[in-house]
């Protein structure tokens, strides 16, 4: 038994060790015989080392991301354990690292495994930034979440702005070709390459930080858990307890506020969050140190200073101040006296030895996030020519810095000098960081001045727009801009997003029609992300076993805590052609074929058009409305009155006007509508205003009533009953662009003599059609067309087409369409034995008996069965022995 | 609806009165309830559908450690599918983001 003294829980407390670590050390040297003093610090020390050793610190550079599966088949792509992450739960924001959060959600989920990857689903509310495919950042929610074994290399990218990421080499990023967002797996990435990083993100508005979660209830008192009466682990014996309920009645202690074990100095439970605790915090991350029972903040700014003591107010803390001349400068210290404060920013803003930007700071409301900016700019930042720097000993402190002033679309770099981390807001945003965040005392003034003496719309290097293709130089064309302001933009491929801003509005005045190309200048100009080019790749190693992966909806990105967006897909191909309309393929596609079935499965027809049909849009949609079937529901609402035992449509004008562009009045459209119905109905109409149409049943019947109305949604007002719908698209062809309709269901006759369809190109997989219509030549090649597109689908396009066309000419040798198959041509051999040997054999011997058949044993299949050589190769002819014998032998024909 | 009070039938309406179909009745029509006779199917969205050749490529991975046969372009979408039995390899199945050719890869 070694008795725990003073000295030696000086010890113990002296070591850079959790709680938790601290207990199991008290607990060891109790159990102990008699250790001196000097072995319990050996054994202190090295229980220490050997934590400080396997701790990840959170400042170890680990770049960013995770994202997923490209790259080598069946391995997806992932971010190692100790990326950092921003993630929102339940409306909590945070950055945590992926690992741990990940393990975390597995523990006691139900988990799947695909191709090595355990996956599970993840919770309801957990969300991550997201890139759009217009480049805008939202919210999404997580699908999925999974983790794999660590490969043996991973992808480290240093971008320009001095952030990085990390994650398997198959690991998809995201960048933008030709004004599109595309992914592409990590490998294929170089120096140079753009990729993504969020400037602009949304936060939600929490107004408070419960410290509960940072300062456990085992060991302050909580004043409510006093009054609620229902006080479990209490930090100091009941008699306390007695102490502090007659304390909080005295009124000496507060209601709703949180206290040390022993004293009266605390901070409310629920600390708001608004302009001026933030200033604080923030001052604190950049000038403050901590101690046992005070907090302390240097500064010598008298404005910086004040702010300070008003915090001390508004929470009765008492201040100490000292000034220190040391030499060549002076110091000017605030003390603010009070152990919650100081353990609650011990708790939320370090960790280990360094400063952090605590995760509740990414979700709280504006003002405070502009505090924090505010405290901390005017303690660590400066204002330099044209920009606004700051810097820190602390990495994780300068990256959630830059990721805070996205909040406000302020876009910062970083780098490294001299051992420490540099950020820098550029000259661009330094009026949008005096206007949302600013600065306190003279560092206030010098912003002032420099963001009045800018031009925030000048020329900028840090945000520029990659790849816009040639969508640049066709709007200047267009809008008559000179050539020679954009050539060098187009030759580099890059130009500064303020510029493009100032072209796009410019060529917004010009061009009034809308223009894809301008489109999509605009969408890259209001982007919420700043592309940043790679500088440098590496290949690193990880030490731990998994690497983690998210599953997002939409292009499947998220956002790692440097701000870098990374991509994810596990999506499989749509084998169809057109990926709106779903389509039978593969084998049950090909058995369908070789069945002749009357009508497949999944009918359609490919539409090809004529003249301006093909490159005009509106004409084109004039084919789509003759042929798609228009039931009474897509033009209006259907009113049912039992009351009054009324049918009442309400048309409405613009569908009409839409659907029959080629009449004028509307009076006109809606008369035609009545006219179907009442032939196909056999009703009275009555029209009481023009687009109102309505009729009943000739007795009042409640039955007929709504048999009428079934009746009257399946009446087809327009187009082709059997087209249940039709998908436009703007197709690529030798010939040049040319719009292209696919139909869902099929009708070829009726297609083919619609105004504008080309009947030379129109096509529809259904070979009965095609057969009817256009005859048994056109079949074939119908049959061939389509089992060798099923089978080019599935990559097996090294299938000899003559394979398919002896399959075609059987299946139409006698001019229809026959199957193969016991119903088709096996079932119409001449032979019986070779009919019996397929299927249904005594129905076929029994069958050719009754009937007298005869079998002349030409084919294989009956040769074999009765035991002939077949009349193929040498069996084809029969041989005779000579007549006569010796040298000059004759034929034996002779 | 309405019924009759006298014999609880349906009732319809003629002359903005309430009729009993089957004795007859006349009775006041419940306009405060006229509403709830009523029932209306609202009209469906049937904007054309747009497309375009890519929609079913977007967000596909892609490979540039291949070569497309057909016209030699090095980058191909892909996808991967577990044809065989589970202790063989997936099979992955390109198409070329050039010309569409597909094939396809088995490991």
């Amino acid at each position: 038994m070694t008795e725990i003294t003073d000295a030696v829980e000086s010890i113990v407390e002296g070591s850079d060790l959790p709680r938790r670590l601290k207990d199991d050390l008290y607990e060891t040297i109790q159990v102990r015989e008699d250790m001196t003093e000097g072995q319990i610090e050996d054994l202190v020390y090295g229980v220490e080392s050997k934590y400080l050793e396997n701790r990840v610190n959170p400042l170890d550079p680990v770049g960013t991301v995770s994202a997923q599966s490209i790259g080598e088949p069946g391995t997806q792509m992932s971010v190692p354990a100790d990326e950092r992450v921003l993630v929102r739960r339940n409306g909590t924001t945070d950055v945590t690292e992926i690992g741990r959060l990940v393990d975390s959600l597995m523990e006691g989920r139900e988990t799947r495994t695909v191709d090595d990857h355990e996956v599970a689903l993840a919770p309801e509310g957990l969300e991550a930034p997201s890139l759009a495919r217009d480049e805008t950042v939202e919210w999404k929610p997580v699908e999925e979440i999974s983790r794999h074994e660590t490969p043996d290399e991973l992808l480290r990218f240093e971008l320009e702005s001095g952030r990085s990421i990390r994650a398997t080499k198959a690991h998809s990023f995201v960048t933008r070709t030709d004004n599109e967002i595309i992914p592409v797996s990590g490998d294929e990435l170089e120096a140079g390459d753009w990729l993504p990083v969020v400037s602009s993100i949304d936060g939600s508005n929490t107004d408070s930080v419960d410290l509960r979660e940072y300062l456990p209830t085992s060991d302050y008192w909580y004043t409510s858990a006093l009054t609620d009466g229902g006080v479990e682990a209490v930090p100091g014996g009941p008699d306390q307890l007695r102490n502090k309920r007659a304390a909080l009645e005295s009124g000496s202690i507060d209601d709703h506020a949180v206290y040390p074990v022993q004293g009266t100095v605390g901070l409310p439970e629920q600390l708001p969050l608004d302009e001026g605790t933030g200033f604080f915090i923030g001052a604190w991350l950049a000038e403050g140190s901590l101690a046992d029972h005070y907090v302390s903040i240097s500064s010598i700014d008298p404005e910086f200073q004040s702010q300070v003591r008003e915090f001390a107010d508004r929470f009765d803390l008492s201040v100490n101040e000292y000034r220190n001349e040391s030499g060549f400068a002076t110091g000017y210290d605030i003390r603010l006296n009070g152990t919650i404060l100081a353990d609650f920013l011990r708790a939320a803003c370090t960790d280990g030895n360094e400063k952090v930007v605590p995760g509740f700071i990414f979700g709280s409301n504006d003002a405070f996030v502009a505090g924090v900016l505010r405290g901390y700019f005017s303690g660590d930042g400066n204002v330099g020519k044209a920009a606004v720097r700051s810097s820190s000993t602390s990495e994780r402190l300068t990256a959630g810095i830059a990721l805070l002033l996205s909040r406000f679309d302020i876009y910062a770099t970083l780098a490294e000098q001299d051992g420490s981390r540099t950020l820098r807001v550029p000259k661009k945003h330094v009026s949008r960081f005096d206007d949302c965040i600013g600065m306190v005392g003279d560092r206030g003034s010098e912003l002032e001045t420099l963001a009045d003496s800018i031009d925030s719309d000048g020329p900028d290097t840090t945000d520029q727009i990659p790849n816009f293709g040639e969508a640049l130089e066709s709007v200047a064309d267009d809008a008559g801009i000179p050539k020679r302001q954009i050539n060098s933009a187009t030759k580099r491929q890059r130009i500064g997003r303020n510029r493009l801003t100032r072209l796009v509005a410019e060529a917004e005045d010009e061009i009034s029609e809308g223009s894809p190309e301008l489109d999509a200048l605009r969408q890259a100009v209001c982007g919420d992300v700043v592309w940043d080019r790679i500088e440098s790749i590496e290949t690193v190693e990880s030490d731990h076993e998994h690497v983690y992966d998210f599953s997002v909806e939409g292009l499947e990105t998220f956002t790692t805590a440097e701000g870098v967006v990374t991509h994810n897909t596990m999506n499989t191909f749509h084998y169809a052609g057109v990926a709106e309309i779903d389509v039978t393929q593969g084998l049950p596609r090909l058995i369908e074929l070789v069945d002749a079935r009357k009508t497949p499965d999944t009918p359609m027809m490919t539409v090809h058009l004529d003249g301006v049909y093909a490159a005009d849009r509106d004409r084109a949609h004039e084919v789509v409305w003759e042929i798609e079937a228009t039931k009474i529901l897509a033009l209006g609402d259907v009113s049912t009155n039992v009351a009054d035992m009324l049918v009442q449509i309400d048309l409405n004008e613009e569908t009409l006007d839409e659907r029959w562009p080629t009449v004028g009045s509307i009076d006109d459209i809606a008369g035609r509508i009545a006219g179907t119905i009442e032939s196909e109905l056999g009703v009275e109409t009555d029209r009481p205003s023009e687009t109102v149409i309505q009729f009943g049943p000739e007795e009042p019947s409640y039955r007929q009533l709504l048999q009428l109305v079934e009746e009257l949604r399946e009446i087809v007002f327009k187009g082709i009953e059997e087209i249940s719908r039709v998908v436009i698209r703007k197709e690529e062809l030798d010939t040049g662009e040319e719009f292209v309709l696919y139909t869902e269901g099929s009708n070829l006759k009726k297609v083919l003599d619609i105004e504008g369809v080309d009947a030379s190109r129109t096509t529809c997989n259904n070979i009965h059609e095609i057969h009817s219509n256009l005859g048994i030549e056109a079949a074939r090649e119908a049959i061939i067309e389509e089992t060798m597109n099923t089978l080019e689908e599935q990559g097996l396009d090294d299938v000899n087409i003559r394979h398919l066309m002896l399959v075609a000419d059987i299946m139409t040798n006698n001019g229809d369409i026959e199957s193969i198959g016991r119903h088709g041509i096996s079932g119409n051999k001449d032979s019986v034995l070779a009919r019996a040997a397929f299927e249904v054999t005594v129905n076929h011997l029994l069958d050719a008996a009754i009937h007298g058949e005869v079998d002349d044993l030409d084919g294989v299949t009956e040769n074999v069965i009765v035991g002939k050589p077949i009349k193929l190769g040498t069996g084809d002819v029969d041989l005779r022995m000579g007549a006569s014998q010796g040298g000059a032998g004759s034929s034996a024909d002779d | 609806m309405q019924f009759c009070d006298e014999c609880g039938s349906l009732m319809h309406a003629d002359d903005g009165e309430m009729v009993c179909s089957s004795c007859g009745v006349r009775q006041r029509k419940d306009e405060a309830r006229a509403e709830s006779f009523v029932s209306t199917e609202a009209q469906t969205d049937g904007d054309v559908i747009e497309s375009s050749p890519d929609a079913d490529f977007e967000g596909k991975p892609t490979s540039d450690d291949v070569i497309c046969e057909e016209c030699g372009h090095d980058t191909a979408w892909y996808t991967i599918k577990q044809t065989g039995a589970a202790d063989e390899p997936p099979t992955r199945f390109f198409k070329c983001q050039e010309c569409g050719h597909r094939w396809r890869e088995y490991s």
